[in-house]
């Protein structure tokens, strides 16, 4: 084997033999890299060098506030004002509330872009109340996960703006256009689940209101519903940057649940500040440590010889199709997202050019393959973020989160193959 | 259209590129021709590795790490350079070049060799300066700019840099540095009024759909340069050191014509877009900018070579 | 662990208290977090003049607030692990991998302190470019989490706290 394939070898089979072993995997990423680049001869500093700048970027600063937001809703009493509110809604039907955690989550992950500050956020508020309604953890976990992913499909996404930049120049608000489609689609796939597991499994009905008590509820909740507006209006109205607006509502929460429901106290603060140290910690470790795994990924070109390997093997536009989605979702259960748009971008898309395939189209391909390797192990964000967040062990939350996965391997063979719709809306600008 | 060789290295001596642009970008197709033609003076004993698109992280990291050998080379622009290296900084001033010809006439020259000597205090050597385009201003719908005055109140997205806020405030804007990947939906939703890049970033950017007025003001113009860890370069024997900067001279020059090429293709296609392109007189601007160069008192001396140079 | 001796029992202490005056100035980059942006928009928005300066003093802050709060994540087992294999082996078998498993992070620590050193050396006296903060203020936070998680995996490892967290007092559940 040669320098470089020992290498590759090294850095996979330390970072896997150490998260086997029951090393955290912030740690085993942290430790397979150091072993890696000891073996290179690389400089030390190198470790410190990724993973401070890998964290030292504006794109994770909405991180802290979202998570921040959830958790001030939930001490602060919104969430449950909102899980209300979301029974008025959608309550009368079984399984209500893991519907309304989809429903919410399209609706928030055009917020936020990230599907990471999503589950922290929507799950820092609707994990509990599944649980507290009779939900297995697990499955409350998995539900809201996988919707996660529709925050990176819906408008505005920061990892579209990725793509657009690394595809050599694509006009930014037809990639934003053709994200609805797929993402309402896989909005509608996952509520067409719950509904099956709800019927299944007999999830409880949310309570029923009469017209006086749901608009009382709606009233209530309204007050803190705000908080949803302000990241919503303050982005959308052009008012606020993505990260703005996140730090305003944290402010916006804070203020209505100390003055207007006045359930805000010091003690609830503290649990505040102390659950978001944990759950902060925990992911912000992961995105340090990443960076310098990401950094030996690209130094050892692992990201190419996989494309290669690929590209060898067939030169059907379906197989190679099918084969790509394959190799997205190996690298996406590895690396970043973000990392893999700016990696992969130049390498895959003139393949996919060169079999036909549109650079528009195909940007949605990629970006929906990689969200889905947010929420699978090993590298799944999302995923380890939503089972710190829910007290539930991955292995267990991977079992109950199988129907889901199939559900959008579904979708996204329905992206890729059926262009248009990507680019039906996406035209209307032509 | 594969990146470069994925197989084992044959050469005896492999050395990393950082590249921050994608493969497609003007100054990548350089660094691949400057790795074929290391290839070729040294005979095959050299490999130059070409990893573009920011794989190996941002530029101000880039830098950091040929300092520290971690990378043996990196493309960058001067603008993050003149952190660690405080001669090249002068290149970045607004206005310091008259045009592009006065520019290379500097660049190429006594001064240009000079400012490259100063990187050696940095332990990095560098080659010749490529061209990384000229910026100028860019509006949202309804705020053209024909004059000076209409910049006035006007938020600007700059990059996170103290010349290019300062020299904002001066023109009567109001600096705004802002992550770039936000900056299209920022223009879009009207965060910001205007910001500032060359033809090229305009275009492929996407911002020309959302800031339709562009104005010829050509405020900056900060070349590019490839850098190269001192002590590796020095522990190669003399010939490879020598074909190395051949080699980095040539793809700079080729650099430059592609880039100017670029230039004009993205003007001609903003323009059949529909983009306004204004061409205006400086005179004011450069008359307004002038308190800049009294911060920089340590570059006053090549500040006066630069503008003796005709 | 039966009955712990004193020099144990006082360096548990030390480092708790360590840890509390950790948390503590988390807490307090978090606060100053908010702040700066929160300050950002109104400065905008109400005086029409933005500041150079707050976009990386916040990601200063979280990076700071990342170093420390991943070490106390170490002492508090917030971190995400698997543990398939740990509970497959049972009582014995599981204590030597939780061993394991602080061993590998006290010797990645070691490494991440003597990076920062390293680093707060090559960034000698460069400012960031926007603030002006030094950009070692930036590298000592490494050096600081490196100490700091290899402080808290020794002292699990000492005092036999090495179950991995099951996550119930995280305080986002309710
Ligand atoms: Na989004
Ligand atoms: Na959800």
């Amino acid at each position: 084997m040669s320098a470089q394939g020992i290498a590759i070898a090294l850095l996979l089979g330390s970072f896997l033999g150490l998260m086997v072993l029951r090393v955290p995997v912030a740690f085993a990423l942290g430790m397979s890299s150091v072993v890696t680049a000891f073996y290179l001869g690389l400089p030390m500093l190198m470790i410190g060098q990724r993973m401070v700048n890998g964290l030292f970027s504006f794109t994770f600063l909405a991180v802290p506030f979202f998570i921040l937001v959830g958790n001030i809703m939930t001490e602060g009493g919104i969430s449950d004002r909102l899980v209300k509110f979301a029974e008025v809604l959608v309550g009368r039907f079984r399984g209500g509330l893991a519907q309304g955690n989809v429903v919410a989550s399209t609706f928030f992950g055009g917020i936020s872009g990230s599907s990471v500050a999503d589950v922290a956020s929507i799950g820092s508020f609707l994990i509990p109340a599944m649980k507290k309604r009779g939900y297995a953890p697990e499955y409350s976990v998995a539900v809201t996960v996988t919707s996660s992913v529709q925050g990176v499909l819906i408008p505005p996404s920061q990892n579209m703006i990725y793509y657009a930049l690394a595809a050599g120049g694509l006009p930014i608000s037809k990639l934003f256009l053709a994200g609805y489609v797929p993402g309402v689609l896989l909005s509608g796939a996952l509520m067409v689940l719950c509904w099956i597991a709800a019927v299944r499994h007999n999830h409880p009905k949310g309570d029923v209101y009469g017209l006086r008590d749901s608009l009382g509820i709606v009233g209530r909740a309204s007050i803190g519903l705000f908080t949803i507006v302000i990241i919503i209006g303050g982005i959308v109205g052009g008012v606020f940057t993505a990260t703005e607006s996140a730090a305003v509502a944290v402010v916006y929460a804070l203020l209505v649940t100390a003055f207007v429901y006045r359930t805000m106290d010091r003690t609830k603060i503290r649990r505040i500040m102390a659950g978001t140290l944990a759950s902060l910690g925990m992911v912000v470790a992961i995105i340090m440590t990443s960076s310098a795994f990401g950094f030996l990924l690209s130094y050892l070109k692992v990201p190419t010889i996989l494309a290669d390997y690929i590209l060898g093997l067939s030169s059907n536009v379906v197989i190679i199709l099918l084969m790509i989605n394959l190799l997205l979702l190996i690298l996406g259960m590895l690396m970043d997202m973000g990392v893999l748009i700016l990696i992969m971008t130049p390498i895959l898309l003139p393949i996919a050019v060169k079999i036909g395939i549109d650079p528009i189209h195909f940007g949605i391909i990629m970006i929906l393959n990689l969200g889905i390797g947010v929420c699978t192990p090993p590298v799944g964000t999302s995923l380890m973020v939503g089972c710190g967040i829910g007290g539930v062990k991955i292995e267990n939350t991977v079992r109950a989160m199988l129907p889901f996965y199939l559900a959008m391997v579904v979708v996204l063979m329905l992206v890729t193959f059926i262009p248009v719709l990507s680019l039906g809306l996406a035209g209307l600008l032509d | 259209m594969l990146a470069s060789g994925t197989g084992l290295a044959s050469a005896e001596t492999v050395l990393r590129l950082a590249e921050n642009q994608p493969e497609t970008n003007p100054v990548t197709v350089a660094m691949h021709r400057f790795a074929e033609l290391v290839g070729e003076y040294t005979h095959g004993e050299v490999k130059v590795d070409v990893y573009s698109g920011a794989q190996l992280g941002q530029e101000v990291e880039s830098i950091e790490q040929v300092q520290a050998g971690i990378i043996d080379l990196a493309r960058v622009n001067t603008v993050p350079l003149a952190n660690v290296t405080p001669a090249v900084g002068v290149f970045t001033l607004p206005y310091i070049f008259s045009g592009s010809e006065h520019k290379y006439k500097v660049l190429d020259g006594e001064i240009g060799q000079k400012v490259r000597a100063d990187m050696a205090e940095a332990g990095l050597v560098g080659f010749d300066f490529m061209e990384a385009g000229s910026r100028s201003f860019y509006t949202r719908e309804g705020l053209p700019i024909s004059e000076l005055a209409d910049l006035s109140g006007l938020k600007i997205r700059v990059q996170n840099s103290p010349i290019s806020i300062l020299m904002v405030e001066l023109l009567g804007g109001v600096p705004t540095p802002m992550n770039y990947g936000e900056v299209f939906s920022a223009l879009q939703t009207g965060v910001i009024d205007g910001a500032e890049n060359d033809f090229v970033s305009f275009h492929t950017s996407g911002h020309y759909e959302v800031a339709p007025n562009y104005v010829i003001d050509g405020h900056l113009s900060p070349p590019a340069i490839v850098i190269m860890n001192k002590a590796r370069f020095d522990s190669l024997p003399e010939d490879q050191q020598q074909a190395i900067s051949k080699a980095a001279k040539e793809a700079a020059i080729y650099e430059r014509e592609l880039m100017f090429a670029a230039n004009d293709k993205a003007r001609t296609t903003v323009e059949e877009a529909g983009v306004s392109v204004v061409e205006i007189d400086n005179g004011p601007f450069q008359a307004a900018i002038l308190p800049i160069y009294e911060e920089f008192p340590h570059l006053g001396d090549l500040i006066e070579q630069i503008r003796a140079v005709d | 662990m039966s009955k712990k001796s004193p020099i144990i029992e006082n360096l548990t202490r030390a480092v708790d208290g360590l840890n509390g005056i950790a948390s503590w100035i988390c807490n307090r980059l978090l606060e100053l977090i908010v702040a700066i942006t929160f300050m950002q928009v109104v400065l905008r928005y109400v005086f029409n003049s933005p500041t150079k300066w707050s976009e990386e003093a916040a990601m200063l802050c979280l990076v700071w607030y990342g170093m420390l709060a991943t070490a106390i994540c170490v002492r508090t087992h917030h971190h995400v692990a698997i543990v398939f294999f740990r509970d497959l082996l049972g009582e014995t078998g599981g204590i030597v991998l939780d061993v394991f498993a602080h061993l590998v992070i006290l010797g990645f620590a070691l490494v991440l302190l003597f990076s920062g050193t390293k680093l707060v050396d090559l960034a000698g006296v460069t400012l960031l470019p926007a603030s002006g903060i030094p950009k070692s203020l930036l590298y000592y936070s490494a050096l600081t989490g490196g100490f700091l998680i290899a402080l808290n995996a020794l002292t699990n490892i000492l005092t036999g706290s090495l179950r991995p967290s099951e996550f119930e007092d995280t305080g986002t559940t309710s």
